[in-house]
């Protein structure tokens, strides 16, 4: 090899290891209310340094290197973990090859790595392990943040690496199960003068110290008494005995375990016995015969579906019960919003549906009724407030008895209804013993019935305003848009007015042009076209169309008129354009050219 | 490393006392990965002793090369501290190369400082059965073959024939 490692525990470990092991004396401190996910942990350690990216992981369980006695308690490698579901290569780590644990990466290349990993590559090479760009350790690299990756790792299923236990769960999960529950994690000897770990299990008080030195009873070694299982397993030669069944030599201890599950001579059942396989035979037959083919395999998986239907079965069995059991409960205290009267069978549950859509269709009739009745709609609203109390009224009455007509109609439901001991009728038809136990509790239900039922009758009342506004709006918006034709129909006319007037003048005006006439009359005559076109176009909401035509001679004449004021020309255009934006029918309005006014001649076509 | 990782005491949870156990596991997951996706033309698999720090290889020399048609069983030594720090690697079969020596050691970039963390056994190898196709010589450890790589091929070939021997397994 021709590079050198360099020392094994950097200065950058050493320094990081305090860091975490005060937060994990945090942890302790502050007990297992700190979160087992590592990422609501601040990015960085809390003197704001960040020596080594393990450093970024506070709560979880910092594995193996600089760690301290206390730190390794509970300390889960991770990286060594056994999982129990097939794992995408993109969560695996390129480094260790098992899913990111605490991942980091890469600022500038955006590659990830479990923080272990990446810090130990880096002892090395201060360059990416993928692509081999420079990484400066303090700042190229952060906590990976992305939680649909977190999210992942999270959930991966895991099993318990403590020996012996078969636990199964999601990663996260995995640090509570072995600091708390696992039964195999070694914990301190009760005996406190004793140094030892030892399983919880055993670690119990009325046991005392189990680390005492004990001879094996098969073997005769020296051993402490918690190790001997193991022993057992593993090392001990002594008092061997042998299968019954098979040739096998085990330890005395092992052997009821080995006859039960593992001895290929003795025994067993096919194991579609369940499915009706009649096959008794030797393990090692039997695994014969199960690769042939048990005929009862193709039968073995409708059963297993069967049993699978048959479990959805019971729990919805299990479902249905618990929600008998809640309707009976609801209709014997209360009745809620649907039972408005009586006991009701669940199976005449159904039944609460017909009157009560009765009742609002009947309500809804009338205050149909009452609509096409009245013109007005503050008229409506008066009468439905009328209307409401009358009616529910009533409707609970004609419930009622409909109720009790009905409510033994079928024999199941009488039958039902006789087993739950309850009588059919209200309290108030059955006075005395009925399931209220009194009468305030009667009348309570029955006013909670009637607060529903009031509700119900808002709410078609909200429903209905809303109608009502949007006919209203409807029928105005027609009415606005006759008005506006209407509108601009008399302005037309006014035009047509003005338009006459002025023909009239000027041919006055041309009459008269060889005397001295003077410029009052023709003021006085555009001043009045101008008022009367004011007047018709008042409605229109348009000046314009009123406004006189008078020729340039007559404006210097008649200082004093308004209309005067506009030139011939400007007049005209504003008064087409007018009608033209403000009225659809352009149609109606005259074609005026200025020259045909000018000069009297191609009169307007009406 | 390790005397302060020995110094906890050894139970279910801790298995990762041994420096030498995140290699080891490292090196199971390789194993696996070869076994459930090979790479054509090359193959590798712990040596008989039990030691999954010790690996035997073959590669199969490329198509179009002077190596066609010959296979070259190579091992893999794994320190401890792996996949931190490069197998050694070393030819069995002897071989005429450019860059490899005749007691069989590779001059390659990637096994010596060019070595990342993120490589495994199998890019190793198909590295290794590149550089078969096409030698580095620019730096060989055997100056007669690169010389001849460009100058005179068929006699290179026959180098080749010539060096090449098949050896038994241990």
């Amino acid at each position: 090899m021709s590079f050198e490692m360099p020392p094994p525990n950097t200065p950058e470990e050493g320094v990081a290891a305090p860091t975490i092991s005060s937060r994990a004396d945090a942890r302790r401190i502050f007990g297992s209310g700190v979160p087992s996910t590592i990422y609501d942990s601040p990015a960085s350690s809390p003197d704001g340094s960040r020596l080594s990216s393990v450093a970024d992981y506070g709560p979880y369980q910092v594995p193996s290197r600089g760690h301290t006695h206390d730190q390794s308690e509970y300390g889960i490698d991770y990286q060594a973990l056994d999982y129990a579901q097939q794992i995408d290569e993109a969560l695996l780590c390129p480094i260790c090859h098992t899913p990111f644990f605490m991942p980091m990466t890469t600022k500038t290349c955006g590659h990830t790595f479990c923080a272990s990993c990446l810090d130990r590559a880096l002892e090395t090479q201060h360059v990416c392990p993928i692509d081999r760009r420079p990484l400066d350790i303090n700042r190229d690299i952060s906590q990976t943040r992305t939680r649909v990756i977190l999210d992942q790792l999270d959930r991966l299923k895991v099993k318990c690496p403590n020996s012996g236990c078969d636990h199964v769960c999601s990663r996260e999960l995995l640090y509570a199960h072995v600091e708390r529950y696992c039964e195999q994690t070694p914990v301190r000897c009760p005996d406190h003068h004793c140094d030892e770990m030892i399983c919880r299990k055993d670690a119990r008080l009325e046991n005392g110290c189990l680390h005492y030195v004990t001879p094996c009873p098969y073997c005769e070694m020296a051993i402490t008494f918690n190790d001997l299982e193991r022993h057992y397993d593993q090392e001990c030669t002594g008092q061997e005995a042998e299968c019954p069944h098979c040739d096998a030599v085990l330890v005395r201890h092992r052997l009821a375990k080995h006859i039960a599950t593992d001895c290929r001579e003795v025994e067993t059942h096919c194991k579609f016995q369940s499915a009706g396989c009649k096959q008794v035979a030797r393990r090692k037959d039997i695994e014969e015969h199960l690769k042939n083919g048990c005929i009862y395999e193709a039968i073995a998986n409708l059963m297993q579906a069967r049993e699978e239907d048959h479990k959805i079965i019971n729990e919805l069995k299990g479902r249905l019960d618990a929600l008998d059991g809640r309707t009976r409960h609801l209709e014997r205290y209360g009745g809620g919003g649907a039972g408005s009267s009586g006991v009701r069978e669940s199976s005449a549950f159904t039944r609460a549906a017909p009157p009560s859509s009765g009742l609002t269709a009947d309500a809804l009739n009338n205050l149909n009724r009452m609509q096409s009745a009245t013109s007005g709609y503050a008229d409506i609203d008066e009468a439905n407030h009328n209307i409401t109390l009358d009616d529910l009224f009533e409707t609970f009455d004609q419930e009622n008895n409909h109720q009790n007509d009905s409510n033994y109609s079928s024999p199941q439901a009488a039958a039902a209804a006789m087993a739950a001991d309850a009588p059919p009728a209200p309290w108030a038809h059955n006075s005395g013993d009925g399931p209220w136990e009194s009468p305030e509790d009667y009348m309570l239900s029955q006013f909670e019935a009637m607060e529903a039922k009031i509700e119900d009758l808002r709410k078609m009342m909200v429903e209905l305003d809303g109608r009502h506004t949007m006919r209203l709006v409807n029928d105005t918006m027609r009415m606005n848009e006759q008005i506006a034709e209407l509108g601009s129909k008399v302005g037309v006319l006014g035009m047509h007015t003005t338009w006459l007037m002025s023909m009239q003048r000027q041919s006055r005006g041309q009459q008269n042009s060889s005397g001295s006439t003077p410029g009052t009359t023709r003021s006085n005559i555009s001043a009045g076209g101008g008022g009367s076109g004011g007047g018709n176009g008042g409605t229109g909401g348009n000046n314009e169309e009123g406004r006189g035509r008078t020729n340039t001679a007559a404006a210097g004449a008649s200082g004093s008129s308004r209309t005067a004021t506009q030139t011939q020309q400007g007049s005209r255009n504003g008064d087409a354009e007018s009608a033209r934006g403000r009225y659809l029918n352009t149609t109606d309005i005259p074609p005026l050219r200025r020259s045909s006014v000018g000069r009297g001649e191609n009169p307007p076509r009406l | 490393m390790g005397d302060i990782q020995n110094s906890a005491p050894t139970f279910g949870a801790r298995k990762n006392i041994d420096p030498s156990q995140n290699a080891v596991k490292r090196l199971q997951t390789e194993l696996m990965q070869l076994m459930t996706s090979p790479a054509p033309g090359v193959s590798a698999f712990p040596s008989a002793d039990g030691n999954l720090l010790s690996w035997r290889a073959t590669i199969e020399g490329p198509e179009d090369t002077p190596y066609a048609g010959l296979t070259f069983k190579l091992t893999f030594e794994f320190p401890a501290n792996y996949p931190y720090a490069p197998p050694t690697v070393l030819f069995r079969t002897p071989i005429y190369h450019p860059n490899v020596d005749f007691s069989g050691r590779i001059c390659l970039d990637i096994l010596k400082d060019k070595w990342t963390a993120a490589y495994n056994t199998q890019t190793v190898l198909l590295s290794l059965q590149s550089l078969l196709g096409e030698p580095n010589n620019a730096s060989p450890l055997n100056g007669e073959a690169a010389e001849l790589w460009d100058k005179d091929p068929t006699l290179f070939k026959t180098k080749v024939m010539d060096r090449h021997r098949d050896i038994d397994d241990d």
